[in-house]
């Protein structure tokens, strides 16, 4: 199927060795040979006489023809022999000659077939995500965390494993162009090269007076140090960070409390008692990887009588953080800061030294707040004694951080659950003021160099920076990895280096370094915003692998080279994290009460609504609005895929009579917008949320709003790309906007879901249990969960001998109180196993292809308060599998090892093991799905080459008419049991991890062999929160759960 | 010996046949179908009828370029109209053997004007159906694995699987049909050659007749080989639709998993068999003026049974209730509540299962619609047979729709509950297997005797000599059981 | 005269069906066999010479022996007299509208030997018919009177048939090739039957214009037709109950190569021709055990042996067995329904697409509403002239001599 040309090898003009036919032409003289040569040349006698052209001209037989016919006895010999070599070799003929190389001197460590595996690093913003990738002969085809650095401890968030896609996006800019007039002209990136340098030496009549620079913030050391170098050379030039989503606040308020900036990193795992307020930690906020690890460290207990720690959730939405509290009260983001005021203002009550807080928190009005959240809440943080943690979401405004670590000082939670990391460097201002900077003084502006993100398309609604771009005597200049939204505005544009192609330096949260090693050559000639800052800085090594080298040994390090391979290898530069700074004893409350005072929140009424805007949990800011992996990517919450939504609370949807679907205005001063509600239980009423990064315009050919043409072309009504929230977001309403208000307008929108139903009807499905009646339970003398079962099936004993596993025995356990619905193991199984996206009309259909999905069933009675219980079901490798005994062809059965193989080559598609299957976890290629996108009659027309290239080479890719599932990773399975074998050696527990083990962040999911006694997987299933999904069914499942444990605070029920 | 010479007073009341009937007669009632120009009612027929076939061709070349996406079917449902229509046609397809050999060995006479026609509706409707489970692969074309013969894969099929069970019977099934058709045909055929006046009737029915002269020896032969047909296709007939509802019966899904489905399913095919034959037996009737073959004795005996399958059907769907109450399996007795009736508890999104109307169709055209054939007047008036029947048709179609569909979109894991909606191309190949149906089936009555013409002599009132003698049939009993010692 | 004899047979056919069918099956002799071939005239004009001749010589050897148990004759005597002839009056009449319809619009010397054949035997049958006619009204207190006339006839029969008889003896003696071994035939009953083949061999006449024509026949042409022999008589009835009691008469006569051919399986004859039980069951039986066998070693070779696999955790050998029965089932009734179609068609030897009794258009309906029965030449027993009478004791509405070409 590759269109790449094989290696064309132009061969010697000597026509290679000599070779010999037969025996007898060994001994033939020179002549001889000739004469054999050209009889043969003209194909002997046989080919003569069969030669078309001879029969041809047959009729018409010269004398000289005659002659050559008429042959003696030996010509006749020679000429046959001749011929049959000649047959011989002219059934080789159709092949042009072509030479191909073998790899005998391959690339370093590249043994064809096995992979390897490169320590990079991942930009977050303000931290940086340790990444170990995977290349199959150099293609990266797989992130999975770096276990030595400490933002990723091994794993990843869902954002990194989708960032595989992006590198093979097929929309991915492919070339530099430039614009004239009206028209665009490709151009190569050398060209862009020579651009830059003319660039520079245009200003430097002007010392960079009118030049200007945007990006993202960024962590590297090397961008730092190049963008004082161009300051050096430009002196007037001028840098602006902007980037929808940051921790800009966060370091605002810490600015605010303590009068620098500072990164503050929670610790999660030694905090017994944490609230969190308007903060989605373990979702999209920085640092969350780390932040998941840590809480669940502190949520796996296996007695009841462990210390568990307590997470008490005040929130607008819900999130996934909500869906983990013990405690979670429904709270609009703007009654955030009165919610800690009053808070505070309990625990002054409960004898808290709150020191100068104390002052702040005495306009906290308990009006409206439950009265056990300020009590108990406060009575649980004050008893928990250094163990109280209060953390306080990124959209909330610096005062309310800088409140948050007043309280958290009075606590005594510094140093203990919560520690505060400098930055990178002070910064006087959040990006989005850096932003609102730049648009104020754009008039000035002769040169905009844009240095990646997509600032037209992430800017608040009220800075038109397409419009300013257009100005006359603006030159913009636009490094992205697409043709975007500012590409679309810029004159000039160069394709970004994709992060695994380029060299970089990275520093997470707490300082530690990373360099960030290319896995690949960029696919289509890109630049990095170092490289086009070290052109312009003038360096003449601008390459990024010198500059990053340069910023690395500037550091110092002892032996450079030592200390650079290592770093390399290892993912982190040693010892490079740097120490917790110091706090001043008190925080600065004037300057907090100052900012308490200059802000002001309408209230929250039914015909003022606040406006949330976060990040999207698939496509985050837009820059994963083209990957087709996450815009099928259900959101935790909301199961909806392909679209963001208006999420209202049920109440507030019954109030406006509304139904999930319909367009709803919103509207703020002058700006409003139209978009569909979408109800989500257990959001607060009379606020909307709304995810950032949709209704891209430019976004390519799967997530560009509108894009349904391609999409499915036999079903067009389906529209797909969800909505920009930029027309109500504002710089001064960029996290929520207040006194919003609603009006019902005519039309439906189609929403799709991954899971339509959201209830466990009775059904003891994802089991969960507080403490306490753990603990009432195992005074009962009922220790297990296992027998939570609609019908008790233990008296029944089986019918037939069952099968003995005697050597391995594999099996999975998924630790349900860890489990944060964070999707990364859902992302993960689709890179590792090649899994398609269908689109959105297949996936309402219900023909999503997930081998792993996340169920997210609400529990209890209310609508608008509900619990949550999420359970990452895959294939369960039934013992008993249900599926096997239906299948006709034999094409799933099972391996010695217990394992539920399927036989791709085998299956034919009758589909009934998927309807026999409980779980209903195998997956049907109803359709060509991986070019059903692309490829409109699928006729293998036209599925984007790059999207070839990120296949694991190790799994099959399923045809149509194909059933699928999860295979416990078994390609990864064989390839631990080959390395243990070549190293001479047992396998140990941990030799092989699935792909959704090996990210997830939470870790919990553990695998391993069940017939190890040692092993962890085990011990695990040894537990007493052990339970089998569906028991009942007989199926005996290999993958077991253990029972989710909240942490209630009875105090808080009984109130 | 032979079956055929049990008195027609055996079923009660009087010969079937006007008593003055001669042979001849029903030669030429018969033959001369296929020997005349077809009626305008035939062509009217035949022509949509060609039309439908073409719109299942063009179906099934969509279905098999692009995929089995373009049915319907998705996550939860993973069969929908392809298994429903499978199991309706093959529902169908029993009656005509059942008709044939089960009313044979009862000594049913009523059988003989009807027996050919439902045995032709049996191969053709096993055709239908056998096309389903082939084309609903995903991979059509290696539908051959299911076959035991040795691949390079090394690997054998899965005996264990009901689907292969499927396999065997169905092609079983269809085999026995035909034989059982064609054995039934020789000597009729031999009645075509024996009155052809062309050359190339009398070449092609001479070859199909395969040199059949009434030899009584063959007779002898021929009789036996019949009753051992009959003996083999009755339990034949029940083990297919047996092994069909094992399909759903050795599965785990509440809906399926019960072990009333055996029954239930075969007293369905043949309540939903005896509906089509009665359909289309009320259409040919008129269209080529076989009243005199095809009387409202037939007809009405037909309803009656169709009564008594219908109460049978009934009476299942109220034990599967039943069922899903005594097991306290909480999964069954969701599927029933919600998903089939479509009340009880409301679930938490506060809806009733969304498929829940087809129950209600399901028992309205199978239970309730049954009943009026309590009454004579309904069971001896023809259009209101017809229309019965045709809604008789529709309610056994939705009970497998309900079977498989409302089982399967909502099972164990709400997580994963769906819905169904058919697309274009289910429809339109369903549609289009009338086509298919109907094409061969007019055909089948334009050249072939539709009416087993020497089954029919033979229950003549003057068949078997000294005719309406009392004295003599009981020399027949006699004969027969001699016959019957002497095996 | 012809034109009056002509319309007076019509006249019967239409007041009279099964004659009306007999005649028309007689002329459709013209056209013999199970194909129409017009281009063999040889085959065709020899069984019909065979047919005519044979019923002339039926007629004259009935009426000779009436003549003769007459002369001799007491008043039963006259009455069996009286039978056969009325039968020699039938089959006379039918040879005579036979050789009319045959005549048609053939060449002349045909028309001319159809006329005469018409003729001699119109005149002999109204000779016989007269007598018998007279004899019937009055036979006990006209015997010798009836006896008189009906020697003249027989006389007369003789003297007419001296051709016929020289042809016979030809034949006989020419390897049973003729259709005809009556020896004592009436001179008109002879002349009748070599007028009648004549007439055949023009094989055209579908109306009879009997008239008187020269006698041209050349029996040894007729008889020396090497391409076909007797294959079987063939005895037609009309009902059921004719043929039950036919078939038993030739079952006592330890027939054994013989069969009955009835539009449908009626019932009884298994009795009536003394039939052993079928042995299809058996090889049903067999074949079914082979499926079953079939199936269970497949099953096991496939699942157990060859390949076994863990399928849902199911056992693979003697413990799968309940998921084996459903195919169990299904092969044995697969095999049985194989072995029942094979069985028959061995036990019958179907498909044979040619048999010599098709050479008879008659046997057309046997599949319709007439029913056979044929004695087949093959048979030990079987004897031209015995086995004619045997058959003719049964009263078969119609006989004949299928011959079959070779």
């Amino acid at each position: 199927m590759s269109k790449r040309k094989p290696f064309v090898f132009t061969a010697p003009e000597k026509s290679g060795p000599k070779v010999w036919r037969s025996l007898d032409e060994k001994g033939q003289s020179d002549e001889e040979r000739r004469k054999a040569a050209s009889e043969e040349r003209r194909g002997g006698f046989l080919g003569g006489l069969l030669d078309p052209r001879g029969l041809m001209a047959r009729r018409k037989v010269t004398q000289e023809d005659r002659e050559k016919i008429e042959v003696s006895r030996r010509e006749f010999m020679a000429g046959s022999t001749a011929a049959a070599a000649a047959a011989t070799l002219s059934g080789c003929i159709r092949r042009p000659e072509e030479h191909i190389l073998p790899y005998a001197l391959g690339p370093e460590y590249s043994v064809p077939g096995v992979p390897t595996h490169f320590a990079t690093v991942l930009s977050r913003g303000a931290d940086a995500l340790g990444v170990i990738v995977t290349s199959h002969e150099g293609r990266p085809t797989k992130i999975e965390g770096n276990p030595t650095h400490p933002s990723s401890r091994g794993a990843t968030d869902a954002f990194a494993q989708l960032d595989i896609w992006n590198l093979y996006d097929p929309d991915r800019s492919r070339k530099p162009f430039f614009r004239t007039g009206d028209g665009t002209v490709e151009t190569t990136v050398s060209d862009f090269d020579a651009m830059l340098v003319e660039l520079g030496q245009e200003h430097l009549d002007d010392a960079g007076q009118g030049l200007r620079f945007l990006s993202p913030p960024t962590n590297s050391p090397t961008f730092r140090r190049l963008r004082e170098s161009v300051r050096a050379r430009f002196p007037q030039a001028t840098f602006h960070r902007y980037a929808s989503i940051t921790n800009g606040n966060a370091i605002a308020g810490a600015k605010l409390a303590f009068g620098r900036s500072l990164n503050a990193v929670p610790n999660f795992a030694d905090a017994k008692v944490i609230l969190a307020v308007d903060s989605d930690f373990l979702g999209t906020e920085t640092g969350s990887t780390r932040a998941s690890r840590e809480f669940a460290s502190k949520r796996k207990i296996n007695t009841p009588s462990e210390e568990m720690s307590r997470l008490y959730v005040v929130e607008p939405g819900h999130s996934i953080t909500g869906a983990q509290a013990d405690h979670r009260l429904r709270l609009p983001a703007s009654q955030a800061a009165n919610y800690l005021k009053a808070l505070g203002k309990a625990l002054a009550a409960k004898g808290a030294n709150l020191g100068p807080v104390a002052a702040l928190v005495a306009d906290g009005d308990a009006t409206g707040l439950p009265a056990t959240w300020l009590d108990e809440v406060a009575n649980e943080l004050t008893r928990a004694a250094g163990g109280a943690l209060i953390v306080v979401g990124e959209n909330q405004p610096p005062e309310v951080h800088a409140l948050a670590h007043g309280l958290n000082m009075a606590l005594g939670a510094v140093g203990r659950t919560i520690a505060f990391y400098p930055t990178a460097e002070e910064s006087e201002t959040t990006p989005l003021q850096d932003l609102a900077a730049l648009a104020g003084a754009m008039e000035s502006v002769r040169t905009l160099v844009v240095l990646g993100g997509n600032p037209v398309y992430e800017a608040p609604g009220d800075i038109d920076l397409a419009a300013a771009f257009g100005r006359e005597g603006l030159r913009v200049i636009h490094v992205g990895s697409h043709r975007d939204e500012t590409a679309a505005h810029a004159h000039w544009h160069c394709p970004l280096a994709h992060e695994l192609e380029a060299w970089g330096d990275q520093r997470a949260i707490d300082g530690t370094m990373s360099i960030q090693q290319p896995l690949i050559a960029p696919l289509h000639g890109a630049r990095s915003a170092i490289e086009v800052l070290a052109i312009l800085a003038d360096e003449p090594n601008w390459r990024g692998h010198k500059t990053v080298q340069a910023t690395f040994r500037a550091s110092g390090p002892a032996s450079f080279s030592q200390a650079w391979r290592g770093a390399l290898h290892s993912g982190v530069v040693a010892n490079s994290g740097s120490r917790p700074a110091s706090i001043p004893a008190a925080v600065n409350s004037a300057g907090i009460a100052a900012a308490f005072a200059a802000s002001t929140q309408a209230a929250v009424a039914d015909d003022a609504f606040e406006v949330r805007f976060v990040p999207s949990s698939t496509v985050y800011d837009g820059r994963f609005t083209n990957n087709l992996w996450a815009l099928e990517l259900p959101d935790t919450m909301t199961k909806l895929v392909w679209d963001n939504a208006a999420l209202i609370s049920k109440t507030t949807r019954d109030r406006l009579g509304l139904r999930n679907g319909a367009m709803v205005r919103l509207t703020k001063g002058e700006r409003s917008m139209t978009v569909p509600v979408w109800t989500l239980p257990g959001h607060a009423d009379n606020v909307i949320t709304m995810s950032l990064g949709w209704g891209r315009t430019a976004a390519g050919r799967y997530g560009t709003q509108g894009a349904q043409d391609r999409l499915d072309p036999l079903d067009q009504a389906m529209e797909i790309g969800g909505f920009d929230v930029a027309p109500l977001r504002t710089s001064a309403d960029a996290y929520f906007a207040t006194g919003v208000s609603v009006e019902k307008v005519s039309g439906n929108y189609t929403f799709v879901q991954t899971q339509t139903h959201a209830g466990m009807e009775g059904r003891p499905l994802a089991i969960d249990a507080t403490v306490e009646q753990w603990r009432e339970e195992e005074a009962a003398g009922h220790l297990d969960f296992a027998s939570y079962r609609t019908i008790d099936m233990s008296s029944i004993g089986p019918l037939w001998e069952q099968v003995e596993y005697d050597g391995r025995k594999w099996g999975m356990t998924i630790d349900l109180s860890a489990c944060s619905g964070c999707n990364a193991c859902v992302v993960a199984c689709q890179s590792e196993n090649n899994i398609p996206a269908v689109g959105k009309r297949e996936v309402q259909r219900g023909r999503e292809m997930a081998w792993i999905r996340i169920d997210r069933y609400f529990v209890g009675e209310s609508d608008d308060d509900p619990g949550v219980a999420l359970q990452p079901v895959a294939c369960q490798q039934c013992e008993e599998a249900p599926c096997e005994n239906v299948c006709p062809v034999n094409a799933t059965a099972h391996s010695p090892e217990g394992l539920n193989d399927m036989a791709y080559n085998r299956c034919i598609g009758t589909r009934y093991c998927a309807n026999n299957c409980p779980y209903k976890v195998r997956r049907f290629n109803y359709l060509d799905w991986h070019s059903h996108l692309d490829d409109r009659f699928a006729m293998h027309g036209s599925f984007p080459e790059t999207r070839k290239m990120a296949m694991n080479p190790n799994v099959t890719v399923r045809m149509r008419g194909v059933m699928e599932k999860c295979t416990y990773c078994v390609q990864r399975i064989q390839a631990a049991k080959i390395k243990a074998r070549r190293e001479r050696r047992e396998m140990v527990d941990g030799d092989v991890t699935t792909a959704c083990q090996a990210v997830c962040p939470t870790a919990a999911i553990t695998f391993g062999d069940l017939n190890d006694e040692t092993s962890r997987v085990a011990r695990l299933v040894k537990s007493n929160r052990q339970y089998k999904l569906l028991a009942e069914v007989g199926t005996q499942p290999r993958t077991t759960f253990l029972a989710k444990i909240r942490n209630a605070n009875p105090a808080m029920e009984s109130a | 010996m032979s079956a055929l010479d049990a008195p027609i007073e055996e079923i009660g009341e009087r010969y079937l046949l006007p008593k003055e009937t001669t042979f001849n007669d029903v030669t030429e009632a018969v033959a001369r179908i296929t020997e005349t120009k077809a009626p305008r009612g035939w062509w009217m027929l035949f022509i949509p009828s060609v039309m439908t076939l073409g719109l299942m061709l063009t179906c099934m070349g969509w279905l098999v370029t692009q995929g089995v996406g373009t049915w319907g079917n998705n996550g939860p449902v993973y069969w929908a109209w392809d298994i429903t229509n499978f199991v309706w046609w093959i529902g169908i397809g029993h009656a005509g053997t059942l008709i044939s050999a089960i009313l044979f060995l009862f000594r049913q006479k009523w059988r003989t004007s009807i027996n050919r026609f439902a045995e032709a509706m049996t191969v053709f409707a096993v055709l239908c159906a056998a096309m389903f489970p082939a084309l609903h692969t995903g991979r059509p074309w290696f539908d051959y694995y299911l076959a035991p013969i040795p691949n390079q894969m090394g690997i054998w099929p899965n005996f264990k699987s009901p689907l292969m069970w499927d396999v065997f019977a169905v092609n079983t099934y269809l085999t026995i049909s035909v034989i059982f058709w064609f054995v039934g045909l020789i000597p009729d055929l031999a009645t075509l050659r024996d009155r052809s006046t062309t050359k190339y009737r009398r070449m092609i029915y001479g070859f199909l007749a395969l040199g059949w002269r009434g030899s009584h020896r063959h007779w002898q032969h021929y009789e036996r080989a019949y009753l051992i047909f009959a003996a083999i296709s009755t339990p034949l007939v029940l083990s297919v639709h047996s092994i069909v509802s094992f399909d759903f019966a050795t599965s785990v899904i509440p809906g399926w998993h019960t072990t009333i489905f055996p029954p239930y399913f075969v007293a369905g095919a043949v309540f939903s068999g005896f509906a089509l034959v009665m359909t289309l037996m009320l259409i040919v009737r008129s269209i080529f003026g076989m009243h005199n073959l095809v009387t409202i004795k037939h007809l009405d005996l037909m309803n009656k049974f169709m009564l008594g399958t219908g109460l049978m059907v009934g009476y299942a769907y109220a034990m599967e209730f039943f069922v899903a109450w005594y097991s306290n399996n909480p999964y069954e007795s969701w599927v029933f509540l919600h998903n089939r009736l479509g009340f009880g508890e409301l679930d938490s999104q506060g809806n009733w299962g969304p498929l829940w109307w087809s129950y209600y169709a399901m028992v309205g055209c199978n239970v309730l619609v049954p009943q009026i054939f309590w009454f004579k007047k309904c069971r001896t008036s023809v259009p209101i047979m017809f229309i019965a029947t045709i809604l008789i048709n529709i309610g056994m179609w939705f009970e497998r729709f309900v079977i498989i569909v409302t089982s399967l979109h909502r099972d164990f894991l709400p997580s994963s509950w769906g819905d169904f909606e058919p697309t274009g191309i289910d429809i339109g190949l369903y549609i289009g297997t009338f086509g298919l149906f109907m094409t061969l089936f007019l055909l089948f009555i334009r050249w072939i005797p539709m009416i087993a013409i020497a089954e029919v002599k033979a229950t003549l009132p003057h068949a078997h000599g000294s005719h309406g003698d009392d004295h003599n049939h009981e020399h027949d009993h006699e004969d027969h059981a001699h016959a019957a010692s002497a095996e | 005269m012809s034109d009056d004899h002509n319309s007076d047979d019509q006249d019967n056919g239409e007041s009279s069906p099964p004659k009306d069918r007999m005649k028309r099956t007689l002329v459709g002799m013209g056209v013999v066999g199970a194909d129409d071939k017009p281009e063999k005239p040889m085959r065709d004009k020899k069984t019909l010479v065979g047919m005519v001749q044979q019923k002339a010589s039926d007629a004259a050897s009935a009426a000779k022996d009436a003549a003769e148990d007459a002369a001799d004759a007491v008043g039963d005597a006259a009455k069996e007299a009286k039978d056969k002839a009325g039968d020699a009056l039938n089959t006379i009449r039918e040879a005579a509208a036979s050789a009319k319809d045959s005549a048609g619009d053939a060449v002349d010397s045909a028309v001319d030997s159809a006329k005469d054949a018409a003729e001699s035997a119109k005149d002999t049958a109204g000779d016989v018919a007269d007598a018998i006619k007279g004899k019937a009204s009055d036979a006990a207190s006209a015997v010798k009177d009836t006896a008189d006339k009906l020697t003249d006839s027989a006389k007369a029969a003789v003297a007419g048939g001296a051709g016929a008889g020289a042809a016979a003896a030809v034949t006989k003696k020419s390897g049973k090739k003729s259709s005809k071994t009556k020896k004592s035939s009436s001179k008109s009953a002879s002349k009748s039957s070599s007028s009648s083949k004549k007439a055949a061999s023009s094989h055209a006449a579908h109306e009879a214009t009997p008239s008187h024509g020269h006698d041209d026949h050349d029996p040894a042409a007729l008889d020396s037709d090497p391409n076909t022999r007797p294959a079987l008589y063939l005895a037609e009835y009309e009902t059921p109950d004719a043929l039950l009691q036919a078939a038993a008469a030739v079952r006592d006569a330890k027939y054994s190569k013989w069969d009955c051919h009835t539009p449908y399986a009626i019932h009884g004859m298994d009795d009536a021709m003394g039939l052993p039980p079928t042995k299809i069951g058996l090889i049903s039986f067999v074949c079914g055990m082979v499926g079953l066998a079939t199936a269970v070693l497949m099953i096991q070779y496939m699942n157990n042996w060859d390949y076994p696999i863990i399928v849902g955790g199911k056992p693979t050998g003697v413990g799968a067995f309940p998921s084996m029965v459903p195919i169990m089932f299904e092969l044995t009734v697969l095999l049985t329904g194989f072995g029942t179609l094979g069985g028959l068609f061995h036990l019958c030897q179907l498909p044979r697409h040619y048999h010599p009794i098709f050479e008879s258009t008659r046997f057309e309906r046997a599949t319709d509403d007439r029913f056979f029965l044929s004695i087949q030449v093959e048979d030990d027993k079987f004897d031209l002239e015995r086995t004619q009478e045997l058959l003719e004791s049964t009263h078969p509405s119609y006989l004949e001599l299928v011959e079959e070409k070779l």
